[in-house]
């Protein structure tokens, strides 16, 4: 039988809804770059948006937003992958037979969610004039936990002993790197 | 065998427990005034409350959604899927307590809402692997029920948020009256 190899616009969404299944089809045809772009995307726009928010109240200029687009896309290139090699680490001590590049790929593509809803949030910003790096930001974040924490048990052949504490841990990470951003 | 499944299933429930406390306790706490016990009580009952409804919900909609498998092999897979489906909470709960206790944040129902959804998902991904397959209508089934809770939580939040102060306020009125104060006015 053909192994048939999804598009990446269908593996972003299937991460969102079935991240598991979605894995299973796409961890070894995805090219791990095309995933590291869906977190450093994903990430330029949250960031950007938080820049937005803060430009729209007078608060920040037009530059401020750019800096902070590119923190985030630079955040979203390096640290996230970065956390995911980290998370390849401890795999690996934990006798994890998942390649480095797997590792890092699935878990850059668990962030699909946070792309889907940052890019929703800018439509919504640019044409409806909302502040969009809460309500559709810090939710795409936190709505991918769910997918990160499948993605590793899938990793880990099904422990959760291992996928809940990295997942809190990245997760807090995010949320407290984010909002240094914001008080910038 | 038996001693090692009685105790995940006691910290199971001991986990679970303690992410609902910490999610009510966290949700219901007052911005000018952490430490309220107030707010700290209702919020923990009413954690409890929603976990405990939310349990129940999902096994029961697993098990509606399953009765030939149930009549097989009997109830307690489902619930051990759907408890092992709710330890997703924990980082949800663990980012919930970080944001209202250390980046002193006011909103915190996207946290539940998402965690809510996480565990419906979840909860149908672990009974698939207990069941040997994954199927579209269990995790419609639980996705379903943890949207409506998810709902049901922001709905009700608007208006559970001023009953501590309500209590509050009845309890401080009791105690004037017994202690022959009065109302102070």
């Amino acid at each position: 039988m053909e192994n048939t190899k999804p598009s990446l616009f269908r593996t972003i969404f299937g991460m969102m809804i079935n991240p598991g299944g979605t894995l299973k089809k796409s961890l070894f045809t995805t090219k791990w770059h095309l995933s590291v772009a869906v977190s450093a995307v994903a990430f330029g726009l949250f960031f950007g948006q938080t820049g937005f928010d803060l430009y729209k109240t007078g608060q920040k200029g037009l530059e401020f937003v750019l800096l902070t687009s590119a923190i985030g896309f630079a955040y979203g290139l390096l640290v996230i992958p970065l956390l995911g090699f980290l998370t390849w680490t401890v795999l690996k001590l934990s006798k994890g037979e998942r390649r480095m590049k797997e590792t890092v790929s699935a878990f850059c593509l668990s962030y699909s969610g946070a792309l889907v809803y940052g890019a929703l949030g800018l439509a919504f910003s640019l044409a409806l004039g909302w502040k969009t790096s809460v309500a559709f930001g810090v939710t795409g974040v936190l709505w991918a936990i769910g997918p990160m924490i499948i993605t590793i048990r899938e990793l880990t052949g099904g422990r959760n002993a291992l996928s809940i504490p990295i997942a809190t841990t990245v997760g807090i990470a995010v949320l407290i790197s984010w909002s240094i951003l914001g008080n910038l | 065998m038996e001693k090692d499944r009685q105790t995940g299933e006691m910290g199971r429930n001991f986990v679970r427990r303690l992410c609902f406390i910490a999610i009510g306790i966290s949700a219901f706490s007052d911005p000018m005034e952490r430490l309220n016990p107030y707010d700290a009580i209702f919020g923990a009952l009413a954690g409890l409350l929603f976990g405990w409804l939310f349990r129940k919900f999902l096994r029961s909609f697993l098990s509606l959604f399953n009765a030939k498998f149930k009549k097989e092999k009997g109830k307690k897979p489902i619930h051990i899927a759907v408890d092992k489906g709710m330890l997703f909470l924990v980082p949800f709960t663990v980012m919930l307590l970080v944001a209202v206790y250390y980046l002193n944040w006011s909103e915190t129902r996207g946290f539940v809402a998402a965690g809510i959804m996480a565990v419906g998902t979840a909860a149908a991904i672990e009974f698939g692997r207990t069941k040997g397959k994954q199927e579209i209508r269990n995790t419609l089934a639980t996705s379903g029920i943890s949207f409506l809770f998810s709902f049901l939580w922001t709905l009700s939040y608007a208006y559970l948020a001023k009953a501590p102060s309500l209590v509050e306020g009845g309890v401080g009125l009791i105690r004037g009256i017994i202690s022959g104060g009065g109302i102070g006015l």
